[in-house]
């Protein structure tokens, strides 16, 4: 329990929690702004949509994972100081964070775009 | 914890015996104002029961409202109630419920509990809790007044344009709910703030992140949500209030407004709002059941997980309360698997508690039965929240009382009951007398049996096809069974509340000296000898449930020998530590009962409501007062730096501390992520209505050459560097201080002439605000910077003022910091603002 | 609705039901294809709702009561995950998929060529119909074909309002300077009752219609004599009345088809007698209730629009109901 350099742990590692719950923040708001830009009279591009969304769910994808790999690989290189569970709990939340995406994209796959309810 | 800090906190505790006059010392400094002075009092229990208080009495006030509307639904086409009463009265119910109640009555025992919970003294902004205290409980007074003048609103709480603009609702009553509720948002933020700094800076040492108390780890998420939730609400109601008192048409369809980007804003608050308020009562079961089980909470680490997903995943939710307003169905789809989503943290912790009682053996007492009744109400909100998640079935369910019924569900069972189990928990920690089981076990049954008898039927009558917001309803349709039940069961649960009145009554001896005590035996530290300064001594922290695993740790606090056994510098004082290893780091100095706090909300309060009853010269008059005394309240704070203070365990720190290790800069940060969420909310109205209404947005010959966003932009950046120079000029001199006052002072020129130049371009082009909503828009964008440099001309006055007074120099200038923080923010704003609204018309022109 | 172990179950539930209320306007009793189909989601995610919340208390239960062993599971990390993350997990994934694909199929553009098209404009307390391509003005009950999909095109022209028949199908709201839509099928013939449903001030609670489905070929008649101007006063009784009318204004705010008579602010009432109630949708059409409201307005429906109108004998309302009733 006494490694070569102690540290008072930054804050970073904490707000490091909030990454992958962020990344789901961040392809939910950009399929919804993309459905809400692409459906609207001055930009009307829906074709564009669907690779959009695909994009933007399969970078968030490959996103929590590469986060999952490297926190990982952090957490055994972090001495196992009293909030060493940051780095479990941030993989739980690359887990919950990577179901959400799943199912944000499922509309997708089988909602046409652009059409308002009841035609 | 680290190699050093361990070496600093494994020393022997402080010698015993104590100096002489050192607990008379702590006691002096924290004694209390007396008689009807307490009104002054700042520290955290008092304002904490004068808080609970207040939001009890709302809660009373809105059930009472509540009662008369299921007296007047009880029989069909009953005239107990005219319909304008009624409408006022659901109107009302719903506001103070959610206002009033709701969300105060969870930051009141925050505000309560935490600071004890964590070995703290105190909450780091004393005066600024007894500030949002007291502007919420004179605020929240004059709004629920305006019931008894016919004044009040009566727009549903959600308050929809355009049936809330001047034209429908041409009383004074929207206003009221404008201004009134509008300000009192700012006591959640600053309560959100204060939680934010005093869950992460000052907890005992030893208490990691890992160690702290599960309802403060709610309330640090709670507080976190508040801050990027509230900015959307505050902002609709400018727009609104804008639009009613000036003709702004933000939401007039026929200027280019939408009446739907009011419940885009309202509800991106309004979503995160429902788990902003159950999230601490989750906290709150989370410290009650394994207190009850008599085992440690299992499953720690995924609740955590699951109060941090569904802090993130309620903001994904908004627009399920808006699946029927047409738009397009692949919009609707993302919500509705969002609103999937936060089902499941919901099911980690359900289960995690039941794993915890499995674990362990449940006694029956008041508040495990509460906690029972919780799971299972909630747990039935819940299911049908999952149902009305589906939007097809929404598309029936919506705005009907099947949805009155799921909401009751899930915050009655999910918030009430919670907080009814942490009454009966925590009085002995608080009373020098226990409330009654027996009382407790009646109201209980009462208030369950009441609240399900009352509220299931309406998911039948909902689906029967009644609406909601109905002052009346046909004999025809034949709901009046349903109708009556309901009633019968909410005069059941009001005379549960009676039955939890009387016994408080009977009962409850609020004290700050010796309570009654562990009488359950529970684990975390609010249950040590509790005074009104917390601990005799700030205990060191070695683990999760430190009562259980640290025998002894209460005499051991009590005798003073841990941190701080009394005052080191002769005032109020509590330790700031590290936010995730609980090192520790300062001392921090806390003011002491005074007025300035009750002053500033009372005339803050005033402002506002004065200019709701449009007398403008008093309201400017009371806002002056309010200025003044925060002004006066300011000069008393940041106390002098003196020397590296001895803590106790053979640990000196800082008695002053700048930069991002001062909890004020922390309390800025904060500010500004608020500020932040205020302006984001702005730009995504702005480009919202682009999307609606295109053919307001002018071709570029019509907007303001572009000379003119660059000359003000270039006032901006100026007034940046020059507060950077500024801070260069920090040591204390007599040439330094002449240029650090010349420096502020043409900042301040800068500033404001930036923000003049860009409103002056846009009206000589004959741009009016009211014109339509784009104008709107693009005058907003100023309106926002106008309350920033507002407040950062006082503040930069303030920065001036302690200079000359030498009470501002290189060592001593958390002012500066904070000043420079806020400055450098604005000017941001300002300059992303002009890029908005100058160069985005010209991009789609 | 369709013969199914759902539709017995539904049946079932709704015997239980059955004096909870009448059936015309129940999102359980549905008489429409959108309707039907979302009333099959319904049970079932009220039988999804009612297994969990009894899967949730019996593990209190046998956190509580159960045997060491099953305390002991219950007490584990994994049991946590499996209950409270991979359970919901599955099965939401289903309900959402579910859900999603029950969208798209209500939202496909229909395949039907004899769509029928009906404008409803909400107003501050009533309902503003045009029937078909022509416009063919109408006020507060509204008649639709059975069998046929009939496209609803939505406004709003003061404040928000919401059009919503549960027999039909769901509800879709009228928002001022947006044009929104509903596809409702009738399958059978009958009259349902709908409300607005999105507070709207005032009596926003009476504002209520109903509307009638009739078979095509009697529709199309209907449509044909509802298309026509309005029928000449025939008896001496009437033509008093229509004069009354006219000398009193209210051709000002009304509007009937043929004569001087042609304002738009109030209900439309070229075939007034033709409909089943008047004022309020539980107010049936008869002459005392005709008189009854132009008299007394404010007391059957207190803050809408119309001025209560005192001038009249009894003699007068009789010729002005007269006249009215005989606008079939």
């Amino acid at each position: 329990m006494s490694p070569a350099r102690p540290r008072v742990r930054p804050l970073v590692d904490l707000l490091r929690l909030f990454v992958p719950p962020g990344i789901w923040f961040a392809q939910f708001t950009t399929v919804y702004l993309a459905e809400a830009l692409m459906c609207t009279p001055p930009v009307a591009r829906p074709g564009a949509l669907i690779w959009t969304g695909a994009a933007a769910t399969l970078t968030a994808l490959a996103a929590l994972i590469a986060f999952a790999f490297m926190q990982g690989r952090r957490a055994d290189r972090i001495e196992r100081t009293g909030a060493a569970f940051l780095h479990d709990a941030a993989l739980w939340l690359a887990l919950l964070s990577g179901l959400a995406v799943i199912w944000t994209a499922f509309p997708f796959a089988v909602l046409p775009t652009c059409t308002p309810p009841a035609g | 914890m680290t190699d050093v800090a361990e070496r600093r906190l494994a020393g022997h505790p402080n010698k015993l015996p104590r100096p002489k006059g050192e607990l008379e010392a702590l006691e002096k400094a924290w004694e209390l104002p007396q008689g009807w002075r307490i009104i002054s009092a700042v520290n955290n229990t008092v304002i904490g029961y004068f808080y609970v208080g207040a939001a009890l009495l709302f809660f009373l006030l809105a059930g009472i409202l509540a009662l008369l509307m299921r007296l007047q639904l009880a029989v069909p086409s009953n005239t107990f109630l005219s319909q304008e009463t009624y409408n006022q009265i659901f109107t009302m119910h719903g506001t103070v419920m959610m206002f009033l109640f709701a969300v105060p009555v969870v930051e009141a025992m925050g505000v309560l509990l935490l600071p004890q919970m964590l070995g703290a003294r105190d909450l780091p902004f004393p005066r600024l809790s007894a500030f949002a205290f007291w502007a919420y409980f004179v605020g929240g007074l004059i709004f629920f007044a305006t019931l008894f003048f016919d004044l009040a609103p009566s727009g549903g709480w959600f308050m929809y344009p355009p049936l809330t603009s001047t034209q429908y609702s041409p009383g004074m009553g929207a206003d009221f709910w404008l201004l009134g509720i509008g300000f009192i948002e700012i006591s959640a933020i600053a309560g959100a703030v204060e939680l934010i700094v005093g869950v992460l800076r000052t907890r005992a040492p030893g208490m990691t992140l890992d160690r702290m108390p599960m309802f403060a780890w709610t309330m640090l998420i709670f507080a976190g949500m508040i801050v990027f939730a509230f900015p959307a609400v505050i902002l609709a109601t400018m727009l609104l209030e804008l639009e009613r008192a000036f003709g702004w048409p933000f939401f007039i369809p026929q200027k280019g407004g939408d009446a739907l980007l009011w419940q885009h804003l309202f509800w991106f608050f309004g979503h995160p709002e429902v788990y902003i308020i159950f999230l601490p009562a989750a906290g709150m079961v989370s410290m009650i059941v394994p207190t009850m089980a008599r085992t440690p909470l299992a499953g720690y680490r995924l609740i955590v997980v699951a109060l941090i997903a569904t802090g993130f995943f309620s903001f994904g939710l908004w627009v399920h309360h808006i699946f029927t307003t047409g738009i397009p169905a692949m919009s609707l789809g993302f919500f509705s698997a969002a609103s999937m989503a936060v089902a499941i943290p919901s099911g980690i912790q359900v289960y995690s508690w039941i794993a915890t009682i499995a674990a362990g053996r449940l006694r029956w007492s008041t508040p495990s039965l509460f906690v029972l009744g919780f799971l299972f109400i909630f747990t039935l909100g819940g299911l049908t929240g999952v149902m009305v998640a589906m939007v097809p079935f929404d598309w029936q369910a919506h705005d009907t009382y099947f949805i009155v019924a799921h909401l009751h569900y899930v915050l009655v069972g999910g918030m009430v009951f919670p907080l009814f189990a942490a009454f009966y928990y925590w009085a002995p920690a608080f009373s020098r007398r226990a409330l009654s089981e027996r009382f407790g076990k009646a109201t209980f049954w009462l208030m369950f049996t009441g609240f399900n008898v009352a509220f299931f039927p309406m998911h039948i009558s909902g689906l029967m096809g009644m609406p909601r917001r109905v002052y009346t309803y046909p004999e025809v349709m034949e709901w009046g069974v349903l109708n009556m039940i309901s009633t019968v069961g909410a005069f059941l649960f009001a005379a549960g509340v009676l039955v939890f009145l009387i016994d408080l009554v009977r009962n409850l001896r609020p004290t700050v000296t010796e309570p009654i005590g562990n009488v359950w035996n529970a684990s975390s530290l609010e249950w040590m000898h509790n005074h009104v300064y917390g601990p005799r001594s700030v205990p060191l922290v070695e683990s999760r449930d430190p009562l259980w695993d640290q025998p002894g740790l209460s005499e051991e606090s009590k005798a003073g020998r841990h941190y701080l056994p009394g005052t080191v510098t002769g005032v109020r004082e509590t330790i700031v530590t590290s936010p995730i290893e609980a090192v520790p780091q300062a001392l921090l100095r806390l003011p002491g009962y005074g007025w300035t706090p009750i002053l500033a909300a009372v005339f803050t309060a005033g402002f506002f409501m004065l200019l709701t009853v449009k007398a403008t010269a008093l309201a400017l008059l009371s806002g002056m007062l309010a200025v003044v005394a925060i002004l006066i309240w300011m000069w008393e704070s940041d106390p002098k730096p003196l020397p590296r203070a001895e803590i106790g365990h053979g640990i000196k720190v800082p008695t002053y501390v700048s930069g991002s290790l001062s909890h004020s800069w922390w309390a800025m940060v904060v500010l500004l992520l608020v500020a932040g969420s205020l302006y984001l909310a702005y730009v995504f109205s702005y480009l919202y209505l682009w999307t609606v209404s295109p053919q307001v947005w002018p071709k570029p010959a019509q907007s303001p050459a572009l000379s003119w966003p660059i000359i003000a932009a270039l006032l901006l950046a100026a007034s940046s560097g020059l507060i950077l120079w500024a801070g260069r000029t920090l040591p204390a001199n007599f040439r330094n201080r002449l240029a650090f006052c010349v420096l502020i002072g043409s900042a301040i020129v800068a500033l404001v002439g930036g923000l003049a130049i860009e409103v002056f371009a846009q009206w000589r082009m004959g741009i009016r605000p009211d014109a339509d909503a784009h104008a709107a828009m693009i005058y907003m964008a100023s309106f926002l910077q106008l309350e920033l440099t507002l407040a950062l001309v006082v503040m930069a006055g303030f920065a001036i003022a302690r200079s000359i007074a030498g009470l501002l120099n290189r060592r001593r200038r958390v002012v500066y910091d904070n000043l420079g923080l806020l400055w450098h923010y604005t000017v941001l704003q300002g300059l992303f603002g002009l890029l908005l609204v100058h160069g985005f018309p010209r991009l789609v022109g | 609705m369709k013969r199914s172990p759902q539709g017995l179950a539904a049946a079932a539930a709704l015997l239980l039901l059955a004096g909870c209320g009448i059936d015309v306007q129940s999102v359980l009793t549905p008489r429409g294809t959108q309707a039907g189909q979302i009333a099959n989601l319904a049970w079932i995610v009220f039988a999804f709702g009612a297994a969990v919340l009894t899967l949730v208390m019996a593990a209190v239960w046998a956190a509580i009561r159960g045997s060491s062993r099953l305390r002991g599971a219950l007490a584990q990390d994994r049991t946590i995950v499996v209950l409270g993350l991979i359970f919901p997990a599955v099965t939401l994934t289903l309900l959402l998929g579910y859900g999603v694909w029950l969208m798209r199929i209500q939202l496909a553009p229909s395949a039907s060529t004899d769509t029928f098209h009906i404008e409803v404009t909400g107003e501050q307390w009533w309902w503003r119909v045009a029937y078909g391509g022509a416009g063919i003005a109408s006020a507060n009950e509204i008649r639709i074909p059975v069998g046929r999909p009939v496209h609803f095109t939505l406004k709003a022209s003061d404040v928000i309002h919401s059009f919503w028949v549960p027999s039909l199908g769901g509800k879709v709201d009228m928002i001022p300077g947006r044009t929104t839509a509903a596809r409702l099928t009738a399958e059978r013939e009958g009259i349902y009752r709908g409300q607005c449903a999105e507070y709207c001030g005032g009596p926003h609670a009476l504002m209520a219609f109903e509307v009638v489905a009739l078979p095509s070929a009697e529709y199309d008649a209907w449509l044909a004599r509802e298309a026509a101007p309005a029928r000449v006063p025939s008896s001496a009784q009437e033509q008093r009345g229509q004069s009354l009318f006219i000398a009193a204004g209210c051709g000002a705010c009304h509007a009937v088809r043929g004569t001087a008579a042609a304002g738009t602010i109030g209900p439309d009432l070229t075939h007034l007698g033709g409909r089943r109630s008047v004022g309020i949708d539980t107010m049936p059409l008869t002459a005392e209730n005709m008189t009854r409201f132009i008299a007394n307005s404010q007391h059957v429906k207190p803050g809408n629009q119309m001025p209560e109108f005192r001038i009249f004998s009894a003699d007068e309302h009789a010729a002005l109901a007269a006249y009215l009733l005989s606008l079939r």
